[in-house]
């Protein structure tokens, strides 16, 4: 047995028994052996990310490639933080040769501390320079397509698409190209660094107003839905030119009259009586009927199919189904009592009510009782998407109930309950309380007695007419002041009630909006008639995938990350304690002289908690001359009301490296389609753009998608046709290239959630 | 110190669920996986990047961990090697045998000579070049202490195969010191 320097490895004893001069060698190697200790702020670091992944659930898949990648997600707009820092050089150069003059020359963005993203870039020379030689030698990172103009001995340097806003940018010209016309050659190469200023920060305005256009006449009475798609609107009682009325489709069946009868058979004959149809109307084409009047219409789910109940003239209803152009009538069932309302539970059964009972009928027509109202108990006036829930006006006094209609469980609605109305996916109820003079407006889910009163910007007004859009996250309804009697027409996102738009509108009813709320239709009725009018609602033409981020911990999220920027390259240590959980010790972790940072993501987590991904950064200066960037990840939660940053990990300065960089991933939908904007903040190559960027699902599949890429903002566009819900991940590989040939250092990746 | 066989089971069960309990893997396992990587890498940056990569792989693949009755040091030390491998393969070693050959003094006494530092980068230079396989058995032996059965597991040899990995690694580290003497007593 041998102890080698004191210590023993038998193993290694019986391997090199017979070899004691590799015993030495080991000893010599262990002896040897490097003694360190890690940096215990990178052990904490690592274990606070570590703990925080796990916490969110991302242990067995998808955790984020945190480690040299840029973060990722939604985005709000890097341009709104952090004054610019900019120090430009001041550029001296002597000629080598003592014949020749002194060449000096100059940046205008020398010293200034905010530049325009108008801006172009100006060198000026003091003497004239072989001008197509400087222009070969200058480089710009982010890269940018730039066109070069001389003005005398000037180099103007003009951005083909303008700067980006709030990035720090460094113009070289390297030595050998900077060449003078006498022959003269720099000393040094030219090295401008600069920032562009940030995005001017929104200030509030007054929302937009709409501008509707009539889409076509229209009855009395009646009311309006969209057609699946929102591409058109769908009058329960329009009125068409008489040359225009024809079938809707060749094999369609003709065309049922207004107060048309259905035959056994299910086909219509007759002639209209009354004016007024299903009818529906279009931005893109004529108008089109595609149904007799009905008391009560409905999509089917899959968007294929219509179900109406018609008069039958004998005092009932008939249940007809059709394809969604109104072709292919069928009558599901004779109801001896009138329909007042209908929905679909599936894309083969209907759900029905007369006012006391609720009937079911699917394709086959196959009927069944779900409810039956007690007498005297009140009316069932309309029933949600879906034939979950109904709603019941009282018969006598002012409440108004929410019935759950498998299990007959009733809730009752706050206060004096009118203008009830359920999203498109059934899961939001809305209504007016005009308990109390001005009425207030509330919503609440279906599944919770948790009523939340709106914010109206008009608090004199009485709202009326209300109407949601499919994911209940947006409403419209008519605001009229009692004082002044002025009417306005409110489109606003739920739950904060911010208005979008508001217009000053006359004898507006049946407001109703598009699914994915960026429409809304109205019938506008005057001494000439009515007509059916539609406006987009500017600033939702589409939404934001997955939950909405709370206003509250958006607020935190942007004031703390303004605070880490703070002023002059201090932070502002009060407002981050203020807004930091206790154990949270941001101040110390973030890096000194920030000049400016980009929120590149937020998310919704589970269980409320915000994530936001965000780069902080350091402008190039004398004693650096390169940007530095430092990732970081804030995770916000609410507590006692009000939200703060409960873990802040940030991570070391490294210098920016070259090539295109992403800024910004904004996921949204609309209709349906999945689309994510994605920001550079270089000028890229077009023709690497589709190739570079993929979307997979969770199982890692390449999803269809296409990517076009405009110049002019930096963005590609990624659109999904059929995006699954869920995670997804959003890949951008390093073959994406900027204007200048520079690739994406690392390959990007980030995961959203897609789906309704 | 090593956790006792049934809680550490216990603790990585949990830690599949539960992010304190992975927290304290974390806790426990830390210091002996980044100083193995550091051994290998001997650059504090490239260490600190390594080291995450391994416990976010880890992470990402508790949850089809399943206990083969070695220690769960044992995977980390796989990923480890394999994290290891991928960075030389994506970068050049941050040192060479070049660079410690001028401070060399094979006069000293052994003993004597570890306290050099420089003297240590050589010899640990020359683990360097050995092959991979050499290379991190040599290094889980001599810088972790630990048994050939271990280093079999990680390494996914049988123990008499980590055996012959020593010996001439062993001889390797030799061949390449005495080279790097006969070098020296020339100049």
């Amino acid at each position: 047995m041998s102890w080698m320097g004191g210590w023993f490895d038998p193993e290694l004893e019986d391997l090199f028994q017979d070899e004691p001069e590799l015993i030495e060698t080991a000893k010599q190697v262990r002896a040897s052996r490097p003694r360190v200790e890690a940096d215990p702020r990178f052990q904490n670091r690592l274990r606070a990310q570590l703990v925080a992944e796990a916490s969110r659930g991302r242990g067995a898949r998808g955790v984020r490639r945190w480690w040299r990648l840029g973060p990722a997600g939604f985005a709000w707009g890097g341009g709104l933080l952090g004054a610019a820092l900019i120090t430009a050089t001041v550029l001296t150069f002597v000629s080598n040769s003592p014949k020749d003059q002194t060449v000096t020359a100059f940046s205008q963005l020398t010293a200034q501390h905010s530049v325009s993203p108008n801006q172009v870039i100006t060198v000026s020379f003091n003497q004239p320079m072989k001008k197509t030689v400087v222009e070969n030698g200058v480089h710009i990172q982010p890269a940018v397509k730039v066109a070069f103009s001389w003005k005398n001995n000037d180099l103007v340097i003009s951005p083909v698409y303008h700067l980006s806003a709030n990035t720090p940018y460094t113009v070289t010209i390297a030595k050998t190209y900077l060449v003078a016309a006498s022959g003269a050659s720099a000393a040094a190469p030219i090295n401008i660094t600069f920032a562009t200023e940030p995005t001017a920060t929104p200030q509030p305005v007054s929302p937009p107003s709409l501008t509707p256009v009539v889409l076509g006449s229209n009855g009395t009475g009646g009311s309006l839905l969209y057609t699946p798609d929102g591409g058109s609107v769908v009058s329960t009682v329009g009125v068409i030119p008489e040359s225009a009325t024809t079938p809707p489709s060749p094999t369609a069946t003709p065309t049922p009259p207004a107060s048309a009868t259905a035959t056994p058979e299910g086909s219509f004959s007759g002639a209209p009586s009354v004016p007024g149809a299903l009818v529906e109307f279009s931005t893109s084409g004529p108008a089109a009927q595609i149904g007799p009047l009905p008391s009560a219409v409905a999509f089917s789910p899959n968007g294929r199919y219509l179900a109406m109940a018609v008069d039958d003239g004998n005092g009932g209803s008939q249940i007809i189904t059709s394809q969604s152009d109104g072709s292919a009538p069928d009558k599901l069932i004779d109801s001896p009592t009138p329909v007042t309302a209908l929905t679909w539970a599936s894309n083969d059964r209907i759900i029905y009510t007369d006012g006391t009972n609720i009937d079911s009928v699917d394709l086959s027509h196959t009927t069944s009782t779900l409810y039956t109202l007690a007498s005297g108990s009140g009316v069932i006036t309309s029933l949600a998407t879906g034939g979950a829930y109904a709603y019941i006006s009282p018969a006598t006094g002012t409440g108004g109930s929410l019935l759950n209609i498998s299990s007959g469980a009733e809730q009752v609605l706050h206060g004096a309950t009118t203008d009830v109305a359920f999203s498109g996916n059934g899961a939001t109820v809305a209504w007016v309380d005009n308990s109390a003079q001005p009425g207030r407006l509330f919503t609440e889910p279906v599944t919770e007695n948790t009523p939340d009163a709106l914010s109206m910007p008009d608090s004199n007004a009485s709202p009326s007419d209300v109407a949601l859009d499919m994911r209940g996250d947006e409403i419209t309804y008519l605001s009229t002041d009692s004082t002044s009697g002025l009417t306005q027409l409110v489109v606003a996102q739920l739950p904060s009630g911010t208005p979008l738009a508001v217009t000053s509108i006359s004898n507006a009813s049946e407001l109703t909006l598009s699914p994915g709320g960026d429409h809304v239709a109205f019938v506008s009725n005057s001494s000439a008639g009515a007509s059916v009018e539609q406006a987009p609602v500017p600033g939702a033409p589409k939404h934001q995938v997955g939950p909405r981020i709370p206003d509250a911990a958006n607020a935190t999220l942007q004031g703390f990350v303004q605070a880490q920027v703070g002023q002059s390259g201090q932070p502002d240590l009060d407002t981050l304690a203020a807004l930091s959980a206790p154990g949270v010790n941001a101040a110390s972790n973030t890096p000194p002289d920030l000049s400016r940072a980009y929120v590149i993501s937020t998310s919704l987590e589970p269980a409320g908690v915000v994530e936001a991904s965000i780069e902080l950064i350091v402008d190039p200066d004398a004693g650096h001359t390169a940007t530095r960037v430092a990732s970081e990840q804030v995770l916000i939660a609410e507590s006692s009301g009000s939200y703060l940053v409960t873990s802040a990990t940030i991570f070391p300065l490294r210098n920016e490296s070259a090539g295109p960089h992403v800024v910004q991933v904004t996921p949204i939908t609309a209709d349906g389609v999945t689309t994510l904007l994605v920001t550079f903040d270089s000028d890229l190559n077009q023709k690497t753009v589709a190739g570079a960027i993929t979307v997979e699902n969770q199982a890692g599949v390449i999803l269809n998608s296409t990517a076009v890429y405009d110049p002019d903002t930096r963005t590609a566009t990624v659109t999904l046709a059929n995006a699954p819900s869920g995670t997804l991940t959003l890949e951008i590989a390093t073959s994406l290239a900027d204007v200048e040939g520079q690739s994406l250092e690392n390959g990007f990746q980030t995961t959203f959630q897609a789906g309704s | 110190m090593t956790l006792p066989r049934a809680y550490e089971d216990q603790l990585v069960e949990r830690a599949k669920q539960d992010a304190d309990a992975f927290g304290e893997l974390y806790d426990h396992y830390f210091g002996q996986i980044y100083r193995f990587i550091f051994s290998r890498l001997r650059d504090q940056e490239a260490a600190e990047d390594v080291t995450s990569e391994v416990f976010f792989k880890a992470l990402r693949a508790i949850g089809r961990y399943k206990p083969s009755g070695h220690p769960f040091s044992a995977w980390l030390y796989q990923i480890s090697v394999n994290a290891i491998n991928d960075h030389y393969r994506s970068r050049k070693p941050t040192s060479s045998l070049d660079s410690a050959i001028a401070v060399a003094d094979p006069a000293r006494p052994v003993d004597d000579r570890v306290v050099d530092s420089a003297e240590a980068a050589r010899v640990w230079a020359a683990i360097d070049d050995l092959p991979p396989q050499q290379r991190a058995a040599m290094t889980l032996k001599l810088g972790e202490d630990m048994k050939l059965a271990q280093i079999g597991e990680i390494l996914g040899k049988s123990e008499g195969a980590v055996k012959l990995l020593i010996h001439r690694g062993m001889i390797g580290v030799r061949l390449r010191l005495g080279v790097v003497v006969a070098v020296e007593e020339q100049s």
